[in-house]
């Protein structure tokens, strides 16, 4: 093992070298072209044992690195949101030929309005895929993840695709002192992808064939969904393993401040960084909060959520996303989870916040808290997401809009 | 195997069977059918093809107790003329209906509303089992598809040639080659499609028809 300094996307491209990845079909889209840049430097040179494609789009791309995991190699591609979305019909595909591909997403906000910079709509438009999802808080996560995910996913008691999502700018350009574990410790914790009836002349197989009777969909379909129920106990000892080889150990929820925390914000991704820093400030002002980090969001870590949240008094749930004309998509899966517990919190909290990369502030986190504790205190629900937002913002989206319409 | 029509049907309910060949149900169901010839020769007859929209169409209206064969024919002359079929074929269409509609026997139909009891089954995980992959290879053929067959090619041994294009073309892998490099029919298995006879270049296979 080797202290690097690494950018997130050049972690990931050392994530799948180490994985001893078979194939890698690739396109190229901002912010992860570094990643598949890398990855084909490395092939041309031989550095990397495996085979580089750039196909003709993200859509091509899935349905080769699908078709090619079911012949038994281990594939590795990456890309972002329009790419993503370009790919779409393919995630159902491609998870419902239980293909255990591992898809790294580069969160970007999705057009329209076209932006560059991250939030979550991207990856979470694939929550309901089939694929499994690990979300990365910093760029160590991001290396450790795709190796956890290749061995969760070819598991054979899951067989399902997985996409490790990485936050675009904070993680994908940024850099961090890394430690990036020897091939020899990967190789003992990896083991060889072993397929389930892969494609062979000499043993003919037909794998996503139609299935044109009712119930054999519903069936497959519910056999899909209790495979990714079982990925939490697979990850749970992957996890034990990993920590005796790499020494860092991982869980489907992080947990900071929680134990006597009264209000406790959660959060996902690299946001969480800033969440955690918040909550040291805040408790130094005498607040007690905490926070709970997801990091695996699919499957949905229900008794992890259940055992950290209830008997708390307000959960402020910090949505990098929205479904429009709703509102955040984490809080609506939050609040089910609890929902039967006597003791669930008195106040669930939705908040919208950083779509498109908006920057998170201190102020923010105070006013999320304020606004809970009056809410808890008063037993009053939400109105709805709070759609967070500071003059300063409104200031310049002011002027800009006012400018654009030719005022000066 | 897979498709049950008959799930529902009780001793009072009506079965249509489109066939002059004997039908043996257990439990035994009322069985209705046209008289004296079945839908597809009466098809042949009037249209030259087998076609049977207008005739079930005819049946259902018959069996149903309740539409009058002016209003059927009407129903069949409006939705043949909006998929914009020439005049010629809609009359053709039409006599048929009404000849179909003739040669049903009045039935009584009861009506009844009664949802059949299913139990619930817990689904829990079955390993590779769920997944949808099919192993058994060459299995098309155990599905036997002969029976949808209207008509079916004979061969002359005598005129045959040994050329092979009948296996060459047959759509279905239905045609193997002998020793002597004949073909013999798989009449399992065939659908009755006549390429192989379209495609005899000595014209060594015929057809014969399978309905009455």
């Amino acid at each position: 093992m080797s202290i690097m300094m690494l950018t997130g996307l050049q972690a990931a491209a050392w994530g799948a070298r180490l994985s001893r990845v078979d194939y890698v079909p690739a396109y190229p889209i901002t912010p992860q072209t570094e990643v598949i840049e890398l990855i084909s430097e490395w092939v041309r040179n031989g550095e990397m044992d495996a085979t580089f494609v750039q196909m003709e789009s993200e859509h091509s791309m899935i349905t080769a690195a699908g078709a090619a995991s079911l012949t038994g190699a281990r594939v590795f591609t990456a890309t972002s949101s329009q790419g993503l979305l370009y790919a779409m019909e393919m995630l159902y595909s491609v998870a419902g030929w239980r293909a255990p591909i591992l898809l790294l997403n580069v969160s970007r906000a999705v057009a329209a309005p076209i932006t560059l910079e991250p939030d979550h709509n991207d990856v979470l438009a694939a929550r309901d895929t089939g694929f499994l999802q690990f979300h990365a808080e910093n760029i160590q996560e991001v290396l450790d993840l795709i190796i956890m995910a290749y061995r969760v996913a070819e598991d054979a008691r899951v067989m399902l695709p997985a996409i490790v999502n990485m936050d675009g700018y904070h993680l994908s350009f940024t850099r961090e002192p890394i430690d990036v574990p020897s091939q020899d410790d990967v190789d003992s914790f990896l083991p060889e992808y072993k397929p389930v009836n892969p494609f062979r002349a000499s043993s003919p197989v037909a794998k996503g064939i139609p299935v044109l009777t009712p119930p054999l969909y519903s069936y497959f379909k519910y056999q899909m969904h209790l495979s990714s129920r079982n990925a939490l106990n697979v990850f749970k000892e992957a996890a034990e393993e990993f920590k005796k080889i790499f020494g860092r150990f991982y869980t489907a929820l992080e947990t900071y401040m929680l134990k006597d925390a009264e209000h406790v914000f959660v959060m996902s991704n690299s946001y969480a960084s800033i969440g955690k820093r918040a909550v040291n400030e805040l408790r130094k002002m005498g607040e007690k909060v905490g926070l709970v980090k997801i990091r695996i969001l699919r499957p949905f870590p229900t008794e992890d959520i259940m055992d950290a949240l209830r008997g708390k008094e307000s959960v402020i749930v910090i949505d990098q996303n929205i479904s429009i004309g709703k509102g955040g998509i984490i809080s609506a899966e939050i609040s089910e989870a609890l929902y039967h517990l006597e003791d669930r919190p008195k106040l669930i909290l939705p908040v919208i916040a950083g779509l498109g990369g908006k920057s998170l502030s201190m102020s923010e986190f105070n006013y999320m808290l304020k606004t809970a504790k009056r809410l808890a205190s008063m037993r009053t629900r939400p109105e709805g997401p709070i759609l967070l937002f500071r003059e300063d913002e409104k200031k310049l989206v002011d002027s800009l809009i006012m400018y654009a319409r030719g005022g000066k | 195997m897979m498709v049950k029509p008959l799930e529902g049907l009780s001793e009072k309910s009506l079965l249509f069977v489109n066939s002059s060949e004997k039908v043996l149900l257990n439990p035994p169901l009322h069985i209705v059918r046209t008289l004296n010839e079945d839908l597809t020769a009466l098809a042949l007859r009037f249209l030259g093809r087998d076609v049977l929209s207008s005739a079930l169409g005819a049946v259902a209206c018959k069996l149903s107790g309740v539409i009058s064969h002016t209003s059927m024919e009407r129903a069949v002359f409006e939705e043949l003329s909006e998929l914009g079929l020439e005049k010629d074929a809609l009359e053709k269409n039409v006599s048929l209906a009404k000849e179909c509609y003739k040669r049903i026997p009045d039935v009584n139909v009861e009506y009844e509303s009664k949802d059949p009891e299913y139990q619930i089954v817990e689904i829990s995980y079955a390993g590779a089992h769920g997944i949808p992959d099919v192993i058994s290879i060459a299995n098309t053929a155990s599905r036997k598809t002969g029976s949808w067959r209207i008509f079916k090619p004979i061969l002359n041994k005598d005129l045959c040639t040994a050329c092979g294009m009948c296996y060459i073309y047959c759509p279905e892998e239905c045609i193997d080659l002998d020793e002597d490099g004949k073909p013999s029919i798989d009449y399992d298995n065939c659908k009755g499609c006549l390429i192989c006879l379209q495609e005899c270049p000595r014209k060594a296979i015929s057809s014969e028809s399978v309905v009455a």
